[in-house]
């Protein structure tokens, strides 16, 4: 057991930690976030073929997008503390992270989901459109039309800023 | 005309964000984080065995070569008794005509011995 487990934590913490960090934008979340997905891993001690890489990326995606809602409702809060009512508008923006800078990191922080999702864990973890359909419990065609409309909205709002 | 330039140069751009972005390492401490937390020591379960049984292949090897050591210490030693007892017959022999040591039969009391320890090492 100790071995597959450990196997499964040198596999998978690079891969877990770049979309993490990726969705994050804060090593220390993300760290926090790739430890959490694999305490689950070991309490859950069952898994197989390509369903398992799918499972931990599914959970170590809920847990991003967890604190990003997190995140937005102390934003909120802070906008009400600060402004009174009048926050609704600014307040439904995307918290910008501390870390990720540049133009991509804020166009791919302002994709929606799961288009956010899809990007990172294509581009940046190179899974295949059946892990990446497993993981957001979607179907094969949805997979690749999303990935599609992602990139599209990732190229198009990228050459706007270019333009 | 200036929007194959900027496609261009997003495309690159997203490539090489993305290379970049594939370069993030988990920090070590996270595994030993994560293994302190769920009770699993760092260098146990196959680590363990392992070692043990290296050690156990080790400790016999180094038996097996004692013992084949001290086997070729005997047999030199009991060579070099005999080498020392036919160097006595020898001694003796010189001592005597020939035709008196095949008489009294000590040609065979020197070559057995000795032929014998030869053949064993």
């Amino acid at each position: 057991m100790n071995i597959w487990y450990r196997l499964q934590v040198s596999k998978n913490q690079h891969g877990l930690y770049a979309l993490a960090y990726q969705m994050l934008g804060n090593q220390l979340e993300a760290e926090d976030v790739v430890q959490d997905t694999f305490i689950k891993l070991w309490q859950r001690k069952e898994a197989g073929g390509h369903y398992e890489k799918a499972w931990l990326y599914k959970v170590t995606r809920n847990q991003c997008l967890d604190i990003i809602r997190r995140r937005k409702h102390a934003h909120e809060y802070q906008l009400a503390q600060a402004v009174g009512s009048d926050w609704s508008n600014s307040a439904s923006d995307v918290v910008l992270n501390e870390e990720l800078s540049g133009e991509i990191g804020k166009a791919i922080e302002q994709l929606d989901e799961p288009y956010k999702s899809l990007v990172v864990m294509r581009e940046v973890n190179g899974l295949s459109y059946q892990v990446l359909a497993d993981a957001l419990d979607l179907s094969l065609s949805q997979t690749k039309v999303y990935l599609h409309r992602a990139r599209k909205q990732l190229k198009e709002s990228l050459e706007k800023n270019y333009a | 005309m200036r929007k194959q330039p900027i496609e261009q140069q997003v495309s690159a751009e997203l490539t090489n964000y993305f290379e970049h972005a594939r370069q993030v390492k988990c920090p070590p401490g996270m595994k030993q984080k994560l293994y302190a937390e769920i009770g699993i020591n760092q260098s146990s379960s196959w680590m363990k065995p392992a070692m043990a049984f290296s050690l156990a292949a080790v400790m016999s090897l180094g038996l097996l070569w004692q013992h084949q050591h001290n086997k070729q210490e005997e047999l030199l030693m009991a060579a070099e008794r005999d080498m020392q007892i036919a160097m006595h017959y020898m001694q003796k022999i010189s001592a005597k005509t020939l035709k008196e040591a095949n008489t009294h039969g000590i040609k065979p009391a020197i070559i057995v011995p000795v032929s014998k320890s030869m053949a064993q090492i």
